[in-house]
């Protein structure tokens, strides 16, 4: 039996002259037994090759290990918990009176930790029709080389023919913020941060709280920078630092 | 239009993208979760459910066999509720009650091949883990074609012979694993 197990894995590894390949072959047709453990062992070659699929299914291991998952039910409560400590955290500072080197401080932890969020998709493969896929090519295009005025226009139009657009609203938010529109960019990002329904959820906040950094807002910031804490969203390390500098 | 944030969950799934696999996990497990334990399962069970559903996405995602119709939730939902309804039938544990599970009606274009070949790529890859990493490396190596010299020297060895012979037992022993496993002989 062993020789055989030797013989199936040599013609798998095209080890075998073309003689005893021709053998081997006919000795499949012949052999059911011999034909399943030939199946059997060329597919486990196939499945370990799949490093990409074992490297997912280990991506998913930590993803599903560190982050806790919230209920509608626990994240009203981590909100409230949230809210509560910001109320807190805003008495305490509230008396000790913000500095006037404040603004100059926000300015400095903005040019720190602020970076534009990169085109993380190529729209290339997709089967949009024409129209659409048009529209997005030239707003990812012109946000690529930084033509953020040009970029908002595209994806303005694109999230005006479906308000329920998370990624179009989302990128406008980050041209608004680089175009130094600070209240639109704002408004956007406060509202991507209501619904945790869209995958934009958690990066959301981090640019709502570089708004508010950059608007010199430094409680608001606090208050959503607390929130990235909390809740293990995007960016809690950052956050934590630079809530560490506000203090 | 509105299937642009599917495009970008699809496309986030298929490049790995960790921030994206992380928000997809937060958004969607709690409904997963909740089918699964109303159905005989428990946490761990949602969890490889979830886990499966989302490879068997990235695998038609990479084969550009995908057409999404509905919301990402509604997919997935379909995807996780036909991989635990194949196995409560294993478990022999009653389905009627999931089948009612109307909540996101949707027929997942998953096919029962697509289902059994990443249950089984699924077995035979966690027993290739269990190898010691030298027998991880030295089939791999074997597999990409290295040249025998080559695989002799990466893996530090000086006889081309021996590379072979534990290629060879690395193998077997990664058969037997297999073989032994429970769910091997249920296939």
């Amino acid at each position: 039996m062993e020789d055989k197990y030797e013989k199936i894995e040599q013609y798998l590894m095209n080890e075998l002259s073309i003689r005893e390949q021709v053998k081997f072959e006919e000795d499949l047709r012949k052999d059911p037994e011999l034909r399943r453990e030939y199946e059997l062992r060329k597919e486990i070659n196939d499945a370990i090759q799949e490093d990409d699929v074992m490297e997912l299914r280990d991506s998913l291991d930590q993803v599903m290990k560190k982050q806790p998952v919230f209920s509608n039910k626990t994240r009203k409560i981590y909100l409230i918990s949230s809210v509560a400590a910001a109320l807190v955290v805003i008495l305490v500072i509230s008396s000790k009176v913000f500095f006037s080197a404040g603004s100059q401080k926000s300015s400095a932890l903005y040019e720190r930790y602020y970076e534009v969020y990169p085109v993380i998709m190529s729209f290339r493969s997709t089967n949009e029709g024409a129209e659409e896929k048009d529209l997005l090519y030239k707003a990812f295009a012109s946000y690529d080389i930084k033509d953020y005025n040009q970029a908002s226009q595209y994806f303005e139009s694109i999230a005006q023919q479906d308000s329920t657009n998370y990624l179009s609203r989302f990128y406008l938010s980050i041209c608004k913020i680089e175009t130094n529109k600070l209240n639109e960019a704002e408004d956007y990002l406060s509202e991507l941060t209501v619904k945790n329904n869209h995958i934009f959820w958690e990066q959301a906040h981090w640019y709502l709280a570089m708004v508010y950094v950059k608007k010199d807002k430094q409680n608001k910031a606090r208050e959503i920078l607390h929130k990235i804490v909390q809740q293990n969203m995007a960016k809690k390390k950052e956050a934590k630092d630079i809530l560490k500098s506000m203090k | 239009m509105k299937s642009l944030d599917n495009k970008i969950i699809i496309e986030g799934i298929r490049n790995q993208d960790k921030q994206i696999l992380k928000n997809i996990y937060q958004t969607y497990f709690s409904t997963i979760k909740r089918m699964v334990m109303d159905n005989y399962g428990s946490e761990q069970d949602a969890k490889d459910v979830f886990q499966e559903g989302i490879i068997i996405i990235y695998r038609k995602a990479k084969e550009g066999n995908i057409n999404l119709t509905s919301s990402f939730k509604s997919y997935i939902y379909g995807v996780c509720r036909y991989i635990w309804k194949k196995q409560l039938t294993q478990r022999k544990e009653n389905t009627e009650k999931l089948e009612g599970y109307v909540e996101y009606e949707v027929i997942p274009d998953v096919t029962f091949d697509e289902y059994e070949k990443n249950e089984q790529y699924k077995l035979y890859q966690k027993h290739f883990k269990r190898l010691e990493k030298d027998c991880q490396k030295v089939l791999q190596l074997f597999l990409k074609k290295v040249p025998l010299k080559d695989i002799a020297e990466i893996m530090g060895i000086e006889s081309q012979q021996y590379v072979k012979r534990k290629k060879y037992k690395c193998k077997e022993q990664l058969v037997r694993y297999i073989k032994n496993d429970p769910k091997f002989r249920e296939q």
